[in-house]
């Protein structure tokens, strides 16, 4: 037990507060969702991997807590964007020379503005997001994940894409 | 370009990045990418920005998480295993829990009223049956020198001794104890134990003393000699009647008169010195009377005749 905590609490925790953009919010999901897979260890099938179903019930945490955070009117401050100072999204995202973006630029800037757009997405695109370009699973994890067809995880994953592009945009410039 | 096309074409761009796209649809995307410089534009900006997501910080989780883990967990495991045990007796438990505090109140009220039914009911057949219940008689010093008072010396104007001599004191006390307790007379009784007797002091109505006399039938075959003794009053002397039976008893308390019952005390007397005369060959009398012995400050024997009906009887247990 104490194996798999450790082996997937960072993976986990980092997803959750990238969705829940919250440290504390993330660290009691994070917790909360390996308290609810260890006591119900018995009834894995592996018909999943324990890693996708862990992420299955963290997820599912998640949102529920972030629709009820929406419902209450709170939000999390510590995402928000800086100043409008800066690099253009437009300049980084051009600059094809730049193997690691992040190295050149002001890091914290950069960080912040990415969050604040991710937060702005809708929960259901941002966590495919964080599920694909942050946490690095396959289509057909996100889909063990999600409990989606792979060809709906394909076309959400494209219009969060696309949505979060845009949100990107209207943050730095 | 319509917005479904360029969903469409954003969709394939997206799959492109991700490796996901079929041979048929990669080649029709490198043909595009090669004809449209805005297309590939895009993608660039696509891998960028997925770039820029996967060179986001990886934020580690709390230090002592894992602990936390394990610790919540041993917490609802507690939680859960208390409650289970509260809950074993599942579902058919809580239906009997339920029935069982349904019928507590129902059964609970109906008791109390049937208890107040009953003792409404039961009271007016006669004060003998509405007697309090057992409880021990307190006894008196026996080197106590203040005489007990009667519970109300001027109604105890009918006052005599009714003296049991026997071989079997201890059982005769016994039997005395437990008809005064049966007929709830421990409030109206005064005992004293002294070294050569017990000494039982009744201070009631005529018809309880009567009822008490009555039940220690058994008291007279246990005896060797019964003595009663109307005590003195103004003027007169103690009227003794040796080898009183039962019935002779309940004749002499039963007479309000006092004149009468010194008339008739002389008559049962006569009687039973008549009997023990013919029980004696050599005809001489049985022991001569004399005047009683008291543990006892009985009120003198006044009036008489006694309206009020309240008399003090007592009763002497002497060994042999």
């Amino acid at each position: 037990m104490g194996r798999l905590i450790i082996k997937y609490q960072d993976r986990l925790y980092n997803a959750i507060l990238k969705i829940c953009g919250n440290p504390d919010d993330a660290a009691e999901l994070t917790q909360e969702s390996f308290v609810k897979v260890l006591e119900n260890i018995g009834t894995f099938r592996s018909q999943s991997s324990f890693y996708t179903w862990l992420f299955r019930v963290g997820i599912n945490l998640t949102l529920t807590f972030c629709s009820r955070r929406l419902r209450l009117g709170m939000r999390s401050l510590d995402n928000s964007p800086g100043g409008k100072e800066g690099l253009k999204l437009a300049d980084v995202l051009a600059d094809t020379k730049r193997e690691t973006p992040l190295a050149d630029i002001e890091k914290r800037e950069m960080i912040q503005r990415i969050l604040a757009a991710l937060e702005k997405l809708e929960d259901h695109q941002r966590v495919i997001v964080v599920l694909r370009d942050i946490e690095g699973m396959s289509y057909e994890q996100i889909a063990d994940v999600l409990q989606l067809e792979t060809g709906t995880v394909k076309s959400r994953l494209s219009r969060a894409r696309l949505a979060l592009r845009e949100l990107l945009q209207a943050v730095w410039i | 370009m319509s917005d479904k096309e360029n969903l469409e074409k954003h969709e394939l761009l997206s799959g492109y990045i991700d490796d996901q796209l079929s041979p048929r649809q990669a080649t029709e995307l490198k043909r595009l990418l090669n004809n449209n410089p805005q297309i590939e534009a895009e993608l660039k900006a696509l891998e960028q920005q997925r770039n820029l997501l996967r060179a986001l910080p990886k934020e580690s989780a709390p230090e002592g998480m894992a602990q936390d883990i394990k610790t919540a967990l041993e917490r609802r495991f507690i939680l859960d295993h208390n409650c289970r045990h509260h809950d074993s007796a599942g579902r058919w438990g809580l239906v009997f829990r339920r029935l069982a505090a349904t019928a507590a109140m129902v059964l609970i009220p109906m008791g109390m009223l049937g208890i107040v039914v009953y003792s409404i009911v039961r009271q007016p057949q006669g004060a003998r049956d509405s007697m309090p219940p057992i409880s021990p008689i307190p006894p008196i010093a026996a080197n106590d020198p203040k005489p007990v008072p009667l519970p109300d010396e001027g109604a105890a104007l009918y006052s005599a001794l009714l003296q049991f001599q026997t071989r079997h004191p201890v059982q005769s006390r016994d039997f005395i104890e437990k008809k005064i307790h049966t007929l709830g007379l421990m409030d109206m009784t005064q005992i004293r134990p002294l070294s050569d007797r017990t000494s039982y002091k009744i201070t009631a109505s005529r018809q309880y003393v009567v009822g008490l006399i009555k039940d220690l039938q058994e008291l007279w075959p246990q005896a060797e000699k019964a003595t009663y003794a109307l005590l003195p009053g103004q003027g007169r002397e103690a009227v003794l009647v040796e080898g009183i039976d039962l019935k002779q008893t309940v004749d002499m308390l039963n007479l309000t008169d006092i004149k009468k019952a010194a008339q008739l005390a002389r008559t049962f007397t006569e009687q039973n010195n008549q009997r023990n005369l013919s029980a004696n060959p050599d005809g001489s009398p049985l022991d001569n009377p004399s005047q009683p012995i008291l543990a006892w400050d009985v009120p003198p024997t006044e009036i008489e005749q006694d309206a009020s009906d309240t008399i003090c009887l007592v009763i002497e247990v002497l060994g042999l």
